[in-house]
């Protein structure tokens, strides 16, 4: 038990969890027909079924439970803030599983030439209000009710020492739905953890549905029809947002130093945090020379990377690869839709270059710009 | 319009999804109201109803006996039950008074109400024409017809009721007359009964057995879950404390105190609860705490001012209650539930450091009447000199703990002070000296330590001043130890030394401290030399300027003989640590390391290399007593203006938890009290499984500390908190308390409280004085060899019976005076020259008051102590002028004289001691009297001796009431007295 709970905690590091999930998730959500291919020979569109669900479910909320017996476990997810994050977090698994069923549902009836569920008859628009859809808000808002009082009486209000600006806690964490950014702030300069990216992540998860503009899928559920936006959209979600705030949330100790699930919140864990520029990696480390005074002869090579990165890759692919994608997309569109996933990309890249070769920024000019 | 009967869900499916629904959500409100009405408060307000009630029959029940035992109450009640029956036989005429008496009332009742109609429309009316007659209105003069009218009414009315009330009068002067004798009675009785009356009273609306069967529903109604929102019984309200003037500090503000304790400590503040349990138990201390007349009222200070908590919690856990040991934890939790409630930054402290929470307001009495761990905690951070190395507030400029290093090389051997810091205990089991060596974080590397000790010696040795051949001269023989021995006890070292034979108590006390001044003298002879003993019996300053060792002006031979002695007694322990040969190679390492801290390891390696072992030792050594910190405790050559090593210990008891390093302990818990009761057991524990270079090691050293002192120390620094403005002010900042305050610190240094009581505490000499007394007899003694110590007064003896007397007893008169009063009792310039010069006021004894070098300011700071302590007019008196040839003057002469009061057949006067007597029980020379004593104490003195001083062998020849035994001066007491005070102020000194 002690070594799988080991390997789970190494495991959990984003350096291998992350990467993993990111492999995973486009098997599990293909963008494209080939990963769909695959999904199916792997047999992952069956998680969408209600067996799949139970299964799921089960193994989710199974492995959680077992966890808590385990005391340092326990201490993080019992504390009575984080409870409500636990509960969120299976939420959305529920939420997620429920909405991929009735599309996968919806796919198998559409390919097999049938209306999808949610199809009404366009001649003879109605919705059942009474007692149908009032009935049940009754019943829901009687149920909210009551777990609202049970679960005020079973925890108090997580309440801390009174406010003390010459004091901060540690770990001094975000309120929750921030810790996805605090996550970020591990990797980039502030102003872009705090301001660019928040901003292009919400405002380019927001701006999906006005680039793929495409009517089928419109008005019911269905993976299959749009596939390419809703795997970019649960990228988004799921693994830039979801899986940084659980990180955050449950996996970030003191000093901001990463605990397995199962480690316990020493205040002395000390991990080696020596990380270097990439002017002077190419610079000294490459090219054996000092580096240079000017600060952009000293950064070339981290703008070019960028720029090759913005400027040139996103034409090269709308020539090759997304050439079919392009055409259906024209100018504008294509390039908005590239500028934001390869915005989106530089977190993970980023990310990566750090656990591999301890990268510190790829361009780093302080006081103005440092990524 | 059924037909249509398309449905998302079959209307019965969710009829009974909602039925389940709401009896799920009608067990909510079930679950939300019994958990809002199951508060512990309820149950313990129930239970001190009942243990109440119980006391309160208890206590009507023996009221009651006491009464039926009384003689008067029967006397009375037979009286009473006469005269009632004596009045019913008159009563026709009363009951007829009666009916009268309630007709009146009605009438008049009824005509008031007509009254009062009539003067609200009179003012009406008037307002009406004010208004009219200012505007120039027409209808003005109607209106003032009307309201003349009114008037009129209102008058007439208002006549009426008067005529009725004086009606009214008659009848009842009737009525009370008739019943005078009864009333008179029942009035009688009712003083007697007044304690049953109100225990029943009490009772009536307290006890169920006597509610009404209405009251008892009503008595269950009101505490009813959701009932109790009216009036309820049993609540918080009603026992919460607001207290005024000491707010809680939330950080960005401050919010009002608010202690709910009384809700389950109901019984708190009445002495009759102090046998029950918790929480209903009585105060320990009602007479310094809570009650109205005690010093800490409840309405003012509360509960948490003092044991801090939380005020507001209503349950056990959240009221922050802290359990004193682990046993009590488990015992907590399983009957209480209880939880520690981290983020509650002032909990309670445990019950055995409650003292911590007085230091709040009395940061600084010295010593605190009743705080008697926290006093010792105090003296024993003093006396070790914890403040050496740490900061700690209060204790800034205090001299440092341990003796002056610079002239070290007359006293001792380098061999000598190697073994002593290496361990010290090993030669004096209770030396104050700690051990930095052979602790649990170096045992391992002890070839480095003794390097770094014999640099640190060899540094100490070559900067120290050498003294040898000074003020020794004069030793020119061996000495007698046998009378060394008795002049150690004699002229009183024990005040600050333990002898030899001194018992330590099982227990530190303050007391034991005081007798803990200087070191034990025992081994002298392995430490020093002989020369050097003497030199510094005879002047300690040559030896060390600033020491505290007084003068004790001894004579050659005196000094000669204590020197002999000293050298004779054994240690109780020995050095057993060998000297090692300098390690070499590790002195250079240890140079290196340190010289590398300052500059690159290639320049430092180049460096040690040129440098001789005597550089290379004075280098390190300098080096590493910067770095154990001996110069917290010790003056030493080079370290004058070094702060000290520690941290702060300012504000200890505050520090966040996170703060204080636990190390890889993990079996502590995380609490700060653990966590210093832990570091003073083992200062260097929390080093334990750390990789850690020899420089990076804790260094606190090891007092060896027992439970006790532990206790003590750990109860000063949960004292040592941040402190609260606020509650800093409850002891206000006045002259007199400053001035005091200033005095406490200088006697406190100085420890006079070793051998004189002063303001109710010390006299620390007096048990071995008893034991001194009782193994040498006085009367089997040559006279020059008793035993009292120094300085003033007349604590009494005179009387012949001495042999027999308890040893006990005895020793008192050998006491060095009791100093409380002393502000009252001698004159400022007196004292301030005897400060200077003690030339003792009995210089017949052989125990006297040492010399201490005091500068003028110094005296000044004692001066005003003692006034400031009395409340005397500081500092000057106005002399006292006598007539000679006054009446009073020649009557005074008289009682004066043998034949009658025989002063002098006890004290020495001008010089001439009084005869046949030996010299212990001489009393002070009068002729002193007029340039020492204050006026208005003498006479007081010689009024009534014994308030002044008890215990004092002063006769009181005035009776305290009656008329005076003497026929002088119209046999008027205060006249005599009078008359003999201004007789001694005429007398002159030899």
């Amino acid at each position: 038990m002690g070594a799988l709970k080991h390997i789970i905690n190494l495991v959990s590091a984003p350096q291998v969890s992350f990467l993993v999930a990111a492999i995973a998730f486009f098997f599990v959500f293909p963008p494209t027909a080939g990963f769909e291919r695959w999904n199916r020979r792997l047999r992952l569109n069956l998680l969408w079924t209600v067996r799949g669900g139970i299964l799921l479910h089960a193994l989710v909320i199974g492995g959680f439970f077992l966890s808590t017996l385990d005391p340092n476990f326990r201490a993080i997810v019992a504390k009575p803030d984080n409870v409500p994050i636990a509960l969120l977090l299976f939420g959305t698994l529920f939420f997620l599983w429920y909405a991929m069923k009735q599309a996968v549902d919806n796919d198998q009836r559409l390919a097999s030439d049938q209306k999808p569920n949610e199809y009404t008859d366009p001649s003879e628009p109605k919705i059942l209000v009474w007692p149908d859809l009032v009935y049940i808000e009754l019943i829901a808002a009687v149920l909210c009710m009551a777990a609202l009082i049970f679960w005020s009486i079973a925890l108090e209000a997580p309440l801390e020492q009174p406010a003390n600006p010459t004091l901060s806690p540690n770990p001094a964490k975000a309120p929750w739905y921030f810790l996805g950014l605090q996550e970020m702030l591990v990797y980039f300069d502030p102003w872009l953890a705090g301001v660019v990216f928040p901003v292009l992540i919400i405002f380019g998860l927001m701006a999906l549905p006005y680039i793929d503009t495409a009517p089928e899928g419109s008005g019911y559920y269905s993976y299959s029809r749009r596939k390419l936006f809703i795997s970019l959209f649960l990228f988004g979600w799921l693994l830039l947002w979801v899986y940084l705030i659980i990180v955050g949330a449950f996996m970030r100790g003191p000093n901001w130093n990463f605990f397995g699930p199962y480690e316990e919140w020493d205040i002395h864990k000390v991990v080696p945090l020596t990380n270097i520029n990439f002017s002077a990696l190419v610079w000294v480390k490459l090219l054996n020379r000092p580096l240079p005074d000017n600060i952009i002869v000293r950064e070339i090579f981290g703008i070019v990377l960028l720029g090759i990165h913005f400027l040139v890759v996103p034409p090269l692919l709308g020539v090759t690869v997304l050439k079919k994608f392009y055409s259906r997309m024209g100018n504008v569109k294509y390039a908005v839709f590239m500028f934001l996933s390869m915005a989106a990309l530089t977190l993970p890249i980023k990310m990566f270059l750090r656990w591999t070769i301890n990268l510190k920024y790829l361009v780093a000019i302080p006081g103005w710009f440092n990524l | 319009m059924d037909n249509n009967e398309q449905r998302y869900y079959d209307p019965k499916t969710l009829n009974r999804v909602f039925a389940v629904t709401s009896v799920i959500f009608l067990a909510s409100l079930v679950a939300m109201f019994y958990y809002d009405y199951d508060r512990e408060w309820r149950e313990h307000q129930a239970t001190f109803r009942k243990i109440d009630i119980g006391s309160a029959r208890e206590r009507l029940e023996r009221d009651q006996k006491r009464l039926e035992q009384a003689q008067e109450y029967q006397q009375l009640t037979e009286a009473l039950s006469s005269a009632r029956a004596e009045q019913s036989r008159t009563s026709v005429t009363v009951e007829q008074e009666r009916a009268e008496l309630a007709r009146l009332t009605k009438q008049r009742d009824s005509v008031r109400e007509e009254m009062n109609f009539e003067i609200a429309e009179h003012a009406a009316a008037k307002y009406k024409f004010e208004q009219a007659r200012a505007k120039g209105a027409p209808g003005a003069a109607k209106l003032e017809k009307a309201l003349l009218e009114r008037e009129q009414a209102a008058a007439e009315k208002k006549l009426m009721v008067e005529q009725l009330e004086s009606q009214m009068g008659e009848r009842r002067a009737a009525i009370e007359q008739d019943t005078a004798t009864v009333v008179a009675l029942e009035r009688q009785l009712a003083q007697l009964t007044s304690r049953s009356d109100l225990l029943i009273r009490k009772l009536a609306t307290l006890d169920p057995a006597r509610l009404s069967a209405l009251d008892k529903v009503g008595d269950k109604v009101r505490d009813l879950p959701g009932m109790d929102m009216f009036n309820p019984r049993y609540n918080v309200r009603d026992h919460q404390l607001i207290i005024d003037g000491i707010t809680e500090d939330m950080v960005f503000t401050r919010v009002p105190r608010v202690d709910r304790c009384k809700a389950c400590h109901m019984g708190i503040a009445d002495q009759r609860f102090a046998d029950e349990d918790n929480p209903h138990r009585a105060h320990p201390n009602l007479d310094l705490f809570l009650t109205q007349s005690s010093a800490h009222p409840m309405k003012e200070f509360g509960c948490t001012s003092c044991h801090s908590g939380r005020g507001r919690g209503t349950s056990f856990t959240t009221a922050v209650h802290t359990p004193d040991s682990a046993e009590e934890r488990e015992e907590w939790e399983k009957e209480h539930d209880w939880e520690r409630l981290h983020h509650w930054e002032a909990p309670m402290h445990p019950a055995r450091y409650t003292q911590a929470g007085c230091y709040k307001c009395h940061t600084d009495n010295p010593e605190l009447e009743g705080a008697d761990k926290l006093n010792l905690g105090l003296a024993i951070v003093r006396k070790a000199g914890c403040n050496g190395c740490h900061l700690i507030d209060r204790f800034n400029g205090e001299p440092k703990a341990g003796p002056s290093l610079r002239r070290l090389k007359s006293k001792l051997t380098p061999d000598w002070a190697f073994k002593w810091i290496k361990s010290p205990k090993e030669f004096r089991a209770h030396t104050w000296m700690p051990a930095f060596f052979k602790q649990s974080n170096n045992s391992d590397i002890e070839p480095r330590t003794d390097v770094e000790l014999k640099a640190m010696v060899h540094y100490l040795f070559a900067e120290s001043e050498d003294r040898t051949g000074q003020a020794e001269g004069k030793r020119t023989a061996a000495g007698n130890a046998e009378n060394g021995k008795r002049l150690t006890r004699a002229r009183g070292c024990q005040a600050c030394h333990m002898l030899a034979d001194d018992p330590y108590d099982a227990t530190l006390s303050v007391d034991a401290m005081r007798r803990q001044q200087g070191p034990k003298l025992v081994g002298m002879a392995s430490k020093t030399t002989a020369a050097w003993l003497y030199g510094w019996l005879k002047d300690p300053a040559t030896h060390s300027p600033d020491t505290r060792m007084p003068d004790l002006r001894l004579s050659d031979e005196d000094a000669r003989d204590i020197t002999a002695y000293l050298m004779a007694v054994e240690s109780d322990g020995t050095l057993t640590a060998a000297v090692p040969a300098t390690d070499e190679r590790m002195l250079d390492e240890v140079t290196l390391e340190l010289m590398a801290k300052n500059m690159s390891q290639v320049a430092a390696k180049a460096k040690v290399h040129g440098m001789a072992v005597e550089e290379k030792l004075a280098y390190t050594g300098k080096q590493m007593t910067r770095h154990y910190g001996c110069f917290g405790c010790h003056d030493i050559p080079g370290f004058e203006d070094e702060q000290p090593i520690g941290t702060d210990l300012s504000e200890e008891g505050s520090k966040p938890i996170a703060q204080l390093d636990f190390g890889l302990r993990h079996d502590l818990e995380h609490v700060n009290y653990a966590w210093f009761e832990e570091k003073l057991k083992d200062p260097r524990s929390f080093d334990h499984g750390l990789v850690k270079k020899p420089g990076e090691r804790l260094l606190m050293p090891h007092f060896g500390f027992d439970e006790h002192e532990r206790e003590a120390v750990v109860t000063c620094l949960l004292a040592f908190a941040k402190p609260d403005s606020e509650l800093k002010k409850a002891l206000p900042r006045t002259p007199r308390n400053m001035f005091i305050e200033e005095g406490e610190k200088l006697i406190t240094q100085l420890n006079c409280r070793g051998c004189h009581v002063i303001d109710g505490a010390g006299g620390a000499i007096e048990p071995s004085l008893v034991k001194w007394v009782a193994e040498h007899p006085p009367g089997q003694e040559p006279a020059a060899e008793k035993e009292p110590e120094e300085e003033e007064e007349d604590d009494g003896w005179g009387d012949e019976e001495d042999e027999a007397i308890d040893p006990e007893i005895l020793a008192r008169a050998y006491m060095p005076p009791d100093l409380t009063g002393e502000g009252a009792k001698v004159q400022p310039e007196w004292l301030f020259s005897f400060l200077g010069d003690p030339a003792s006021v009995r210089p017949w004894f052989e125990a006297r008051m040492p010399t201490y070098s005091l500068t003028g300011e110094e005296r000044n700071t004692i001066l005003r102590y003692f006034s400031y302590l009395d409340n005397q007019k500081f500092p000057f008196e106005k002399p006292v002028t006598v007539d000679t040839n006054s009446v009073e003057f020649k009557a005074a002469e008289k009682m004066f004289s043998p034949a009658v009061m025989n002063c002098k057949s006890c004290h020495v006067v001008a010089g001439k001691t009084p005869e046949g007597k030996t010299a212990a029980e001489w009393a002070p020379d009068l002729g002193m009297a007029k340039d020492r004593l204050k006026a208005d104490w003498t006479l007081k003195w010689l009024l009534d001796p014994q308030t002044l001083i008890p215990g004092t062998k002063m006769p009181q020849y005035w009776p305290e009431d009656g008329p005076s035994p003497l026929p002088d001066l119209g046999a008027d007491t205060l006249r005599q007295c009078r008359a003999v005070r201004d007789y001694l102020f005429t007398l002159e000194e030899e």
